[in-house]
């Protein structure tokens, strides 16, 4: 019994581990290839569209300036921008360092919203904007963000040039990533989520998820939709399913670059990891039985790969790591043998290897700080992953049976020399990978 | 070669009609078709060694039995056996599930010595009432052959109940039941192992075994103590004289020697004579056999000295010969951790110098292209480790085996060709007939003795030794002895140890990048032996590892192209 729940939980784990290596694969095969249309794009005569950006913020104060400043500074003919600031019944300056921007700036605009509904958060403010923006296509930022100045023109180039592209997902950088070894682990999870995640399934599947900053999406695409979810609490995740539904695709163009803070503190990280595993459990729940009336079959093996990663997953990795502890205590006698030890290594020397074929991506970043830090989050940090999916699975059992509202918990931002904020929720945006057994 | 292979082929023919003649192998097979485990009752220290000895005689039939104490064992351990044995060394009662276990097991059983009247009711027949004293032991319907006085139970059992294998005598000339059957149950009412009655048991096991009958002996005959200052004439004389009676003989070489007074080494390859002879019997059929590297140990002479065993301290080797040793004990300690710690430290000494001592041995020896096929511990002594140590390079090892750690004092042989569990796959090529010593009045009639002993046990071994120094003269006799066996075949070491497969194991030892091919090659043989969910697994190692090596070429090539974009930009910026 103890032994094919083993082989069980190991195959499991090693499915998802080798659909894991294919991506990383594609991923690198998009690096290579994603710049290559570029300059055909810069020739072509299709005119760049006007763009809305909306910032929804709320008491945000001490980064809406910067964030802001990199707004306005955006290469972008000024014809076509608009940046409109949904203010979400700050209480803070926040509306008025906006304001103030409006004033030197024309194509700057504020939206004030009197009252914040609770449980609304990010996609109630975006629903409110929305009727504001006067663009054919909208880019969305938070408000921690500092996009490069080509950024708002690689979406839009990307986006123009593209049939049947309904929206471009663009890369996010870690800003504050040298801050602590939290900032590190996420630094460089986020690296390996863009290039593994993201730019494998954009390269061999054709998926994208929307992460919540820096994307843009056709106006009228949101309008058919419309527009946001506000139940959700993996409002992206939500908002990619349906634009495949409808029969769009995303692309992930990495030349469009933003820097976000990502929590320094490990109770606020604590908090968004559950938020977004509650949100990505919803999704799986809400559309795993749902996958055959999908018009569009491709989005499917993402929520397929959800369930697997929150449900299978979680639970092989679980069951394995009880029976290998169990069977050093109580001698259970797993007849696996000793090619259970080396698969554990080679998960480990996969994941180490993985990172860093990501990391080489970045340039700088493949350093010995990295690497050391590579060695260390596989047994620390990615662990982690295991008791904010318990968490998560018990809050949202809890909600179930009580039949209580999601709340939307705001990510508290912090007072230092920055703050931040933090993408919203990806797909794959927890921890990678874990251990075979 | 084919008409050795075609005269074997021809005694098989022969033997086919009467199995009962069939000499016993001499290879114990691989993998192994009986599975045993080994039930055994008892606290006493020279447990260990009874248990060694009882796995001795197993050896013959499986090298794969397993032990149990009798209060930790389960059905599960049971449960792919083919045969059990229970050994009640001591008087117990045995834990009810393990009285109930044995009592529900269905194939072969053997029970030994004590508790049996726990073991249910196949064992009915066996009633032993008290201990008594047996002089004499004899194989149903054989002369009896007279043994040092042991004690067995006696009167035990039914006349009619089951079929007596084996007899004890007593003074009086009253006989007794010791080995009886009932069907496929089988008592031994013997506590012990260490006795006389050794041998006999060994026989009787073919019958346990289900296994036809022996007949007929094996023999073999070894050249002791070759070393680099014995005289090339004599061995020379000796090898000729056998080769010429079609005699396969063994050569058991010391390539070093240190005189005991200078304390001067000499090395085999500053003999060139004796090497020469050496290399010549070895063409000629003659087996070459490690003996150590150098047979001594601190200042004894070599043949003398002690070399895997410190004879003063009657401990394994756990310091350098220079230096003088004291073994302390726990209670030197001030905590148990400490003593495991000291302890750890000797016995890691004591596997780098025998690791070293055999290496060095291999090399000497084959750098003159001697191929040594076995091994034989000098004075047969050697720690447990000693033993899976020297598993490591060689399949086969001569003489007698070291039984405990405590004493270098007991060993023992066996009767048959034998690859016991504790011999790490050791095959051990047993000597029971001894030397010729001229230190005793009678050295011919000792030697003559023993083997009129073991003729009492069908298809047994008859192993011997024989000192080159003495010259040829002696050995005469005792080969003329031999003679006077019916149906005796001389053991060629080299029909079972491959002489290029052995020296390309040790030339592994010796030179890592063949060791690190032959463990490949071991690595995919055991692959390949593996279930199907195993090799599973290995496919996925294998893609994984496929896949880990290109994303690092990708990373480091990545690393390369950044470094050459940096240089390609800098003229480009001041520009």
């Amino acid at each position: 019994m103890a032994n094919t729940l083993f082989i069980a939980s190991i195959a499991v784990i090693w499915v998802m581990l080798l659909y894991n290596m294919i991506l990383t694969r594609g991923g690198y095969s998009h690096y290579r290839r994603y710049r290559q249309p570029i300059a055909g794009w810069k020739k072509s005569s299709r005119p760049l569209p006007k763009v809305s950006i909306m910032i929804p913020a709320h008491n945000e104060e001490l980064v809406l300036e910067r964030t802001l400043q990199a707004m306005v500074r955006q290469d972008y003919p000024r014809h076509k921008l608009e940046i409109i600031v949904i203010n979400d019944n700050s209480s803070d300056r926040t509306g008025a360092i906006a304001d103030a921007f409006a004033t030197r700036y024309p194509f700057v605009k504020v939206v004030h919203l009197a009252e914040r509904n609770a449980g609304r958060g990010k996609p109630g403010a975006l629903n409110r904007g929305l009727p504001h923006a006067t663009g054919d296509a909208v880019v969305v930022y938070d408000a921690d963000n500092t996009p490069e100045r080509r950024a708002v023109y690689y979406l839009a180039l990307a986006l123009v040039n593209s049939p049947g592209v309904g929206a471009v997902v663009g890369k996010f950088r870690v800003i504050n990533a040298r801050e602590n070894f939290l900032t590190r682990f996420i630094n460089v999870e986020t690296i390996c989520f863009q290039w593994m995640a993201q730019a494998g399934r954009h390269r061999l599947f054709g998926i994208t998820t929307i992460p919540g900053t820096n994307f843009i999406i056709w106006r009228s695409l949101l309008d058919e939709l419309g527009g946001w979810q506000e139940q959700a609490l993996a409002e992206d995740t939500e908002l990619s399913i349906r634009v495949y539904n409808a029969g769009y695709r995303i692309i992930f163009f990495p030349a469009a670059v933003t820097w976000e803070q990502e929590p320094e503190t490990w109770p606020v990280w604590w908090r968004q990891r559950v938020r977004w595993a509650r949100g990505n459990l919803n999704v799986v729940v809400k559309y795993l039985f749902r996958i055959p009336w999908l018009a569009n079959k491709r989005i499917a093996l993402d929520i397929i790969h959800l369930f697997a990663m929150y449900l299978l997953f979680f639970l092989s990795v679980t069951t394995s790591n009880v029976l290998f502890v169990g069977n050093l205590l109580f001698d259970w006698n797993l007849g696996v043998g000793e090619v259970a030890t080396v698969l554990w290594v080679m998960a480990y020397a996969l994941f180490i290897s993985q990172a860093m074929l990501a990391l080489s991506l970045e340039g700088a970043e493949l350093n010995r700080d990295n690497f050391f830090i590579v060695l260390l989050m596989y047994f620390t940090y990615c662990q982690l992953w295991v008791p904010v999916v318990i968490y998560a699975m018990l809050a949202e059992i809890k909600r179930f049976f009580l039949r209580g509202e999601a709340a939307w918990y705001k990510t508290q931002r912090f007072t230092r020399r920055g703050r931040l904020r933090t993408h919203g929720p990806g797909i794959d945006g927890v921890p990678m990978r874990r251990p075979g057994a | 070669m084919w008409s050795r292979r075609l005269a074997a082929l021809l005694a098989l023919l022969l033997a086919l009609p009467s199995p009962a003649l069939a000499a016993a192998r001499l290879t114990v097979p691989e993998p192994d078709q009986h599975r045993v485990v080994v039930v055994y009752s008892g606290r006493a220290e020279d447990l260990d060694r009874e248990l060694r000895l009882l796995d001795l005689l197993l050896g013959h039939f499986t090298g794969n039995s397993l032990f149990f104490p009798d209060d930790a064992v389960d059905a599960k351990d049971l449960a792919g056996s083919t045969h059990l044995v229970y050994f009640g060394y001591e008087e117990a009662n045995l834990p009810q599930d393990t009285a109930s276990l044995l009592a529900a097991y269905d194939k072969p059983f053997l029970a030994i010595g004590h508790n049996v009247e726990q073991l249910g009711r196949r064992f009915a027949f066996a009633n032993p009432r008290g201990y008594g004293v047996i002089t004499g032991v004899s194989l149903a319907g054989s002369p009896r052959s007279p043994v040092h006085e042991l004690s067995a139970w006696i009167g035990f059992m039914e006349p009619t109940a089951g079929q007596v294998l084996l007899e004890g005598w007593d003074d009086e000339g009253n006989s007794y039941p010791l080995m009886v059957r009932s069907g496929d149950a089988f008592y031994l009412a013997i506590s012990y192992m260490g006795s006389d009655a050794y041998d006999f048991i060994g026989y009787s096991l073919f019958d346990f075994f289900g296994e036809p009958r022996p007949a007929g002996h094996h023999a073999y005959i070894r050249l002791e103590d070759i070393h680099p200052a014995s005289d090339p004439v004599l061995i020379k004389e000796i090898g000729d004289y056998l080769y010429s009676k079609g005699i396969p003989f063994t050569m058991i070489v010391i390539p070093v020697y240190t005189n005991p007074d200078t304390m001067q080494q000499i090395h085999l390859h500053e003999r060139p004579r004796l090497v020469a002879v050496l290399r010549q019997l070895q063409s000629q059929g003659g087996s070459v056999v490690l003996h150590g590297y150098t047979h001594q140990y601190r200042a004894s002479e070599t043949g003398e000295g002690f070399e895997f065993w410190d004879v003063e301290n009657n401990t394994p080797v756990y310091a350098p010969a220079d230096e003088p040793f004291t073994l302390k004990g726990p209670e030197d300690f001030a905590t148990a951790w400490q003593y495991e710690r000291y302890m750890r430290g000797l016995r890691a000494f004591e596997r780098d110098y025998t690791i070293e001592r055999i290496k060095l041995g291999n090399k000497a020896l084959l750098d003159l292209g001697l191929i040594p096929l076995a091994f034989e511990a000098p004075h047969y002594t050697m720690s447990q480790q000693g033993y899976s140590i020297v598993a490591q390079y060689y399949t086969h090892i001569f003489g007698q085996i070291q039984l405990t750690d405590r004493n270098w004092e007991y060993m023992s042989g066996s009767p048959y060709v034998s690859r016991p569990a504790f011999l790490h796959g050791l095959t051990l090529l047993p000597e029971n007939i001894g030397y010729y010593d001229i230190t005793s009045p009678t050295p011919l009639e000792d030697m003559i003795r023993n083997m009129e002993r073991m003729r009492a046990i069908p298809g047994s071994m008859l192993g011997m030794f024989y000192h080159p120094y003495l010259g040829l003269e002696p050995l005469i006799p005792v080969i003329e002895h031999l003679e006077t066996f019916p149906d005796l075949q001389w053991l060629d070491l080299t029909e079972l140890v491959d002489p290029d497969l052995i020296s390309i194991i040790h030339q592994a030892s010796l030179n890592p990048l063949i060791a690190l091919r032959i463990g490949v090659a071991d690595f995919f043989r055991s692959v390949a032996n593996s279930n199907r969910v195993q090799k599973t697994l290995w496919g996925v190692t294998a893609v994984t590892t496929l896949m880990v090596g290109t994303f690092v070429a990708s990373t480091l090539a990545n690393r390369a192209g950044m470094r050459r974009r940096l240089f390609q930009e800098e003229p480009l910026s001041h520009g």
